[in-house]
């Protein structure tokens, strides 16, 4: 499925602009409101009370999470600690639940970025998971309605990496030999909601290792007194010169490997 | 710009901004309510969609950023069916089938009131790669694939059936298959022929090994993806009083097959260009070398099960305490294989000699091809928490709770290296197989006790805080043994180590709605970690590393009135490692910085427009040790900026009772883009990109809606050397029908 390929930027950006005010104009004379996503139209706040009437099992639970933190009254709805993320309830209340009756952040991450600005910007990012895409959602790695929003941290009984292995299976393990820095959490290295760099790392180039591997024996002055990057008890400035740690310096089983000590394959 | 364009720009912008201000005249009635239907929420629905990109330039980069083909894509966007078959009993299908980017979803669901629901689905989407593994400044190479669209497959099949009748025991019984196959992008070790970049610089430069470092080079490949991993689970849940219960089996089965390769096709190879004598003999890789072909690919498999048990409970003992706790037991094994097998060449005085494995002896390469012969690895885990929530009154909530956790791993692996002793005089190629051994276990056992508050007692404010520290002494012992360059086994490399890991995590916020117009909220967060290795054999040796970080999260929503509000957000990390090896001397590793900047504003000028638009500045470095480095390090390293602003406008407004229109901007840049030493990639990102988008949505019927968009993406990517840059018109139309 092929576009002409006629049409060129100029015509695009100057016939939007236009066509915006051309039809601004016609707005005035039409009485029907339109509403920034996410919305539903005509809905009004009915309260957290009501949403428990159907969905008791989640507001039960409620108080325990991260987001009760930020359910507090809204002067001009009330208490809206369901609906502040879910839009006002009146039409799905009425309905008796239904698909486009309410808003379901776990379909769209527009509800999340209202708060979470930042996390729009990343996920718009070229190396990001695919949220954007609808392909994958926040709610895959949060949980909004119980216990932490980032999920098994702290006290709770599972392992943090799970939220990434359950996809990322390969990355599971167990290795022979894992790279300690698994036990930092994948976010040690990668950022999931994107970043500028490949694979979501937070750097590209070997800054990303050095961060914790730098050693050297004789530091006088913070300066190392020789100019070397020493990592493993070996200088790895020449070795630097072929771009990263994993793959040109010779670590590519980042993860962990199964044969080699130092990571190597 | 020309001055028809300037022309046009300024009349567009003239009628724009009359018009905006024709249509902000009668905001006086914006509080009216007014109807929204135009646009009515169909229960049961088809929509069927299709995308028409016409671009220029890498049609894979553009693929990969906008997860889309650029041949487009078509057919069914969703389909939702949702029916009552009586009056207790419902069904719902929802399914999607969009050719091209194979995005598949088919999903039903029958739902019995007060008796429980069954579920059977499956769905699949396309996630798109492009090969940009090799751009070398130094010569202006670009490397990529015969066949630079790639792509990857996830797939999964459920079956579910869940019981939940009043009052009694709720049951879930579900299994999942899950896949993922394809072929991504990737880089591989490997010698710097493929790259054409020489491999020796200075001292032992020759005619056959002509300038540059003597490193290897990262170079593009691929990994073909053949994952797959099944897990049955069954669970029960019921209250028995004023107690909870969840217990929980799960099995999972995974299997994974990943093979990353590299190829070099005889003609691939780019020359060196020559230097001036007056820096560096003039001299270009050897010509012999280049009409060859070259591959080469490491394989890694797993096949694991493992079988977990979890119990829950939570005791609610009176209205203001309740205790809850758990236990969780995994056991799980795994037979673990590898299969590396690199093509390597060597130039002789007979001519080129080509060999599986690696070639040792004088003028060799380390052996780094083996085949694994025997390997396994089996973990348990067992832990237990405990904890209570304690509510004094209704506005203080707190909880207390301490997790045990002991993790017991290990495994072996047996190995045998392939590599060849060749003599340079003959080109005769003799053999040189190694049996190497590895084993490894390592045990841990983590204490973590946790606090959490939160009071909302001061009418707008709430006041929350957590802290937890995980402390976990442990042993981990290593003995990997490799090949030397000579060709024989590596005196075996045993580790032996004490484990000491202390994480310690606090976080205090506040969020303060201070009137119907403004509402803050700040919280800081803080994380100290210390991971120590310590050697066993030798007192005061070993390797520990310590971490700080500190930040900041603040958000200001300023609503001056119904129709327009401002969001601010800004964060603030700031962090700092140290490590320190054997010496005991503490040095700083690294000093991360990151200020991330973002507003959003949404604005009703009338009741039939909307305005929103966002922006992201972000400030991010991280240093290490550049800066402190010298002589060499000055050459191959640089701080890693990370610094980026994207941002969106995006307005929408009615053009008559049945039609909506949009438009919509966005703009993504990032400067650091740095060339680095001579012989390495890239360093940072350098991107300029926008999109202009225009649409209209309109009712034709009632029950029948069409949207159509038309864009344009315009995208420069100066780390690939414009390689991967593309621009073009994107077209978008849907229909959506009742059903």
């Amino acid at each position: 499925m092929k576009l002409p390929h006629r049409w060129t930027k100029n015509a695009l950006l100057f016939g939007g602009i236009a066509a915006w005010g051309l039809l601004l104009i016609s707005c005035v004379s039409v009485n029907r409101a339109v509403l920034a996503p996410p919305a539903v139209p005509g809905a009004k706040f009915v309260g957290t009370k009501t949403c428990a009437e159907c969905h008791a099992e989640i507001t039960e639970h409620f108080n325990t999470a991260t987001h009760a933190n930020l359910a507090l009254s809204d002067a001009k709805v009330g208490d809206t600690g369901c609906e502040a993320c879910h839009g006002p309830g009146s039409i799905h209340n009425k309905a008796g639940g239904g698909a486009g009756t309410i808003v379901n952040p776990g379909k769209s991450p527009e509800t999340c970025f209202a708060c979470h600005l930042d996390k729009r910007g990343e996920f718009s990012l070229p190396n990001a998971h695919p949220v954007l895409a609808g392909k994958v959602g926040c709610v895959d790695c949060h949980d909004p309605h119980q216990g932490k929003v980032i999920k098994r941290t702290g006290a709770e009984l599972e392992t943090p990496n799970e939220t990434c292995t359950k996809c990322h299976t390969s990355q599971k393990g167990p290795f022979l030999f894992p790279h300690q820095a698994m036990q930092e959490g994948c976010t040690a290295c990668h950022n999931p909601h994107g970043t500028v760099n490949q694979k979501m790392l937070v750097a590209r180039d070997a800054n990303l290792c050095l961060r914790c591997h730098l050693e050297h024996p004789a530091v006088a002055g913070g300066v190392l007194g020789d100019g070397k990057i020493v990592a493993g008890s070996q200088d790895h400035r020449t070795r630097l010169q072929g771009g990263t740690c994993w793959s040109a310096g010779c670590h590519e089983d980042v993860h962990g490997s199964n044969a080699s000590k130092a990571m190597r394959y | 710009m020309n001055h028809y364009t300037v022309t046009s720009l300024r009349f567009a912008a003239l009628l724009a901004s009359v018009a905006l201000g024709l249509a902000v005249a009668p905001t006086r009635g914006a509080d009216k309510q007014l109807p929204t239907d135009a646009f009515p929420l169909f229960e049961s629905y088809i929509k069927i969609s299709g995308r028409a990109p016409s671009v220029s330039g890498q049609d894979s980069s553009f693929a990969r950023r906008l997860q889309l083909p650029a041949n487009g894509t078509y057919g069914i966007e969703a389909m939702h069916f949702a029916k009552d078959t009586s009056k207790d009993t419902s069904v719902t299908f929802d399914g999607r089938a969009l050719a091209g980017s194979e995005d598949y979803l088919g999903a039903f669901k029958a739902t019995k009131n007060e008796v429980g629901t069954v579920e059977v689905g499956y769905k699949r989407f396309r996630t798109f790669y492009d090969d940009i593994g090799g751009f070398f400044p130094l010569n202006n190479r670009w490397v990529q694939m015969t066949n630079p669209e790639l792509h990857t497959d996830r797939a999964k099949f459920w079956v579910e059936a869940k019981i939940e009748q009043p009052n009694a025991p709720k049951f879930e019984l579900r299994y999942t298959n899950e896949q993922r196959t394809g072929r991504k992008d990737s880089t591989i070790w490997g010698d710097t022929d493929f790259t054409g970049i020489p491999a020796y610089y200075g001292v032992g430069a020759s005619a056959l090994n002509p300038p540059y470092s003597t490193a290897r080079k990262t170079i593009p490949a691929y990994i073909n993806l053949n994952e797959r991993q099944e897990n049955w689970l069954g669970s029960a849940k019921h209250t028995v009083g004023n107690t909870e219960l969840d217990f929980e089996i799960v099995h999972n089965s995974t299997k994974s097959s990943d093979r990353r390769i590299v190829n070099r096709y005889p003609g691939e190879l780019q020359l060196f260009p020559r230097q001036s004598a007056a820096t560096n003999p003039p001299q270009i890789y050897p010509p012999e070398t280049i009409a060859n072909q070259v591959t080469g690919y490491d394989q890694q498999n797993i096949d694991s099960k493992t079988t977990g048990y979890t119990g829950k409970f939570e005791t609610k003992v009176s209205g203001k305490l309740a205790v809850y706790g758990g236990v969780l037991y995994s056991k799980g094994s795994a037979d673990i294989g590898g299969d590396r097998q690199m093509t390597q060449y060597m130039p002789t005085a007979v001519g080129l000699v080509t060999a599986i494995g690696g070639f040792v002896g004088a003028g060799g390469r380390p052996p780094y091809s083996y085949t694994t012969t025997a390997g396994e690895t089996h973990e348990k885990v067992f832990s237990y928490n405990l904890g209570l929530k304690f509510q004094p009154q209704s506005d203080l909530l707190t909880t207390l709770a301490v997790k045990y956790e002991k993790t017991d791993v290990d495994g072996f692996n047996s190995v045998t290296y392939i590599s060849n002793s060749i003599n340079q005089t003959t080109g005769v190629v003799t053999p040189v197989i190694v049996a190497a051994p590895n084993l490894a276990d390592r045990t841990e056992k983590s204490w973590i006790p946790e606090a959490t508050f939160r009071y909302t007692g001061i009418k707008g404010l709430s006041l929350y805080g957590n802290v937890d520290y995980r402390h976990s002494p442990g042993t981990q012992y290593g003995n990997s043994t490799g090949v030397t360059t000579g060709g024989g086994a590596a005196a075996a490399v045993i580790s032996d180590d004490n484990v000491k890991l202390n994480h310690g995590h606090y976080k205090f916020g506040a969020n303060w709605t201070v009137n119907g117009m403004l509402t803050l909220r700040g919280e800081i967060f803080y994380k100290d970690h210390t991971n120590g290795f310590y050697d066993r054999a030798t007192p005061g040796a070993g390797y520990v590393l310590g971490y700080q970080f500190l930040g900041e999260k603040l958000t200001a929503i300023v609503k001056p009135n119904s129709s327009l509000s401002f969001t601010t957000r800004l964060i603030r990390q700031t962090g700092k490692m140290d490590t320190s090896v054997d010496s005991g001397i503490s040095f700083q590793s690294n000093d991360t910085k990151n200020y991330n900047i973002g507003e959003t504003v949404d604005w009703s000028p009338s009741a039939q427009v909307f305005v929103q638009a966002n922006v992201n500045v972000v400030f991010n470095t991280i240093k290490t040790a550049y800066g402190v480095a010298g002589g060499l390090g000055d050459d191959v390293l640089r701080n890693a900026d990370n610094n980026y602003i994207n941002g969106s406008l995006i307005t929408g407004f009615v053009v008559d009772k049945k039609t909506d229109a949009s438009v919509q901007y966005t703009y993504y840049r990032a400067d650091n883009y740095k060339v680095p030493s001579p012989a390495a990639v890239f360093y940072g990102a350098g991107v300029k990109e926008y999109t202009v988008t225009v649409g209209l949505k309109h009712k034709f019927t009632d029950r029948i809606m069409g949207n159509a968009k038309l864009g344009y993406i315009d995208s420069k990517n100066d780390t690939t050397g414009g390689n991967t840059n593309f621009k073009g018109p994107l077209a978008y139309f849907s229909l959506e029908y009742a059903l």
